[in-house]
């Protein structure tokens, strides 16, 4: 077994997609990638990537499993003294009149919306949102993005806050009933996903040192299993190649 | 408050509201407000920060003030009327804990890996080395060397010393510690930031350091 290296940034990936795209995404700019076995198993070694030396690890899907993002991103954070660990893969856009699939999301906030009530109102099941509190990004692994993004002057590009939550959701009025009852105040909000929210168990609110990444490989509506099978791999493309090349190309 | 006051350089810009009563409350008995910083470490994390504000009589009896939530704006104007940290141990935390503060604009302008290396390769230069407790993070932390190829290198540089600069020159100027006493605090206040921000302390504690 190889000690664990330390390093600047850890990149979370859920999925077997997301990680043949950060693999692609890394040969495209001549990143070697190395499999190694540590004593928190199995992750990829970028080495520097410009000015950061970035390891790359799996999760289960969502935040909460034994191998969640939660539970991994506790554990790489201390072994490796990362100061920033960025989750790319894929997200469900929100506003398809404005946004393509294998367009990029960048999280500025995070908005957890499982932290919700649930009563029973006139007999009628009823949530409110009211609980749920934004959080924000690192500011540092913002910046980087913004600055990647005015480089390339990209349209693909959205900033804003990401819905972040258990679901996996088929359904455009649950996603926009999650987008119009949580507090509004804050970023406008651009889509969402599962793995952000567990990134919030390794760093203090006011001090985050997390980012979420995501190309956009549905709407989360009733098209999403009819369109996902195609639209995965380049929406995880899309935001590993945005992620490494901030990195690579960073002044 | 006038127009005029409105566009007067930095250093004459009000106090914050709380501190100030606490200067004038202290004032008006002819005594000093002390502070005495909190947070507690918990496990592998830490507990909230919080300011407990002391108004001192010229006998040095305390009275305690209800205490404040950590805010860096309060803090700054803490030092800026003198409320030095009830010991040197707490001076160091305080300083520790507001290092991040000044140190994160210059992380956001470079990069975690840009500003990660150049601080390491600065605290060496500077003799941060030197004292123990700086000496023990810095044997525990790996970075990379900052290219000196970057375009960022010497603002990089000039950005952090600058932003140490803040941090340290209160402790004379305004705190009144002698110059030996203001370095081990620096020095001290370093090591506090660099072990959080590393993680040194939870990798011991997990069989990683």
């Amino acid at each position: 077994m190889d000690p664990i290296e330390t390093c600047d940034i850890v990149l979370f990936t859920a999925t077997a997609s997301e990680v043949e795209a950060l693999e692609s995404a890394a040969a495209e700019l001549a990143i070697r990638v190395e499999l190694r076995d540590g004593p928190l198993g199995e992750h990829r070694w970028l080495g520097k990537v410009g000015h950061t030396r970035v390891l790359a690890a799996k999760t289960s899907m969502g935040a909460l499993d034994y191998r969640g993002s939660g539970a991994r991103a506790v554990h790489y954070v201390d072994a490796t003294q990362a100061t920033g660990v960025i989750s790319i893969g894929m997200a469900f856009g929100c506003d398809p009149e404005n946004q393509t699939l294998g367009d990029v999301l960048v999280g500025t906030q995070v908005v957890p919306y499982d932290n919700r009530d649930v009563r029973q109102v006139d007999g009628v099941i009823t949530t409110s949102y009211e609980r749920v509190k934004r959080r924000r990004a690192k500011k540092s692994l913002v910046r980087l993005m913004e600055d990647h993004a005015r480089r390339l002057d990209a349209t693909t590009v959205h900033f804003g806050a990401l819905l972040s939550g258990a679901a996996r959701i088929h359904c455009a009025a649950f996603r926009d009933e999650l987008r119009t009852q949580v507090p509004q105040e804050g970023d406008p909000i651009i889509g969402g996903e599962m793995e952000g929210v567990g990134l919030l168990a390794a760093s203090k609110p006011a001090d985050p040192n997390w980012l979420v990444v995501k190309g956009i490989s549905d709407f989360g509506d009733e098209d999403r299993d009819d369109v996902i099978e195609e639209s995965r791999r380049p929406a995880c493309l899309a935001a590993a190649r945005f992620v490494l090349r901030a990195l690579a190309e960073q002044p | 408050m006038s127009l005029h006051q409105l566009v007067q350089p930095p250093n004459s810009r009000p106090l914050h509201g709380s501190v100030e009563f606490w200067r004038q409350e202290a004032q008006y008995i002819g005594g000093r407000v002390e502070v005495d910083f909190e947070r507690k470490r918990d496990g592998l994390s830490f507990r909230p920060a919080r300011l407990f504000v002391y108004i001192l009589d010229g006998d040095g009896n305390r009275t305690e003030r209800s205490p404040e939530p950590w805010d860096e704006v309060v803090n700054r104007d803490l030092v800026a009327i003198g409320a030095r940290a009830a010991s040197e141990e707490n001076e160091i935390e305080r300083l520790g804990y507001a290092l991040k503060f000044d140190l994160e604009p210059v992380e956001v302008r470079y990069g975690d890996g840009y500003f990660n290396s150049m601080l390491v390769q600065m605290l060496n230069e500077l003799g941060f080395a030197d004292v123990a407790s700086v000496a023990r993070c810095l044997a525990r932390i790996s970075t990379g060397s900052p290219s000196r190829d970057s375009v960022a290198y010497d603002a990089a540089r000039r950005d952090i010393e600058s932003a140490l600069r803040e941090a340290g020159s209160p402790l004379t100027a305004s705190l009144g510690y002698d110059d030996e006493t203001a370095q081990q605090i620096l020095a001290g206040a370093v090591a506090y930031y660099l072990d959080e921000r590393f993680h040194v302390t939870n990798r011991e504690r997990l069989g990683f350091g």
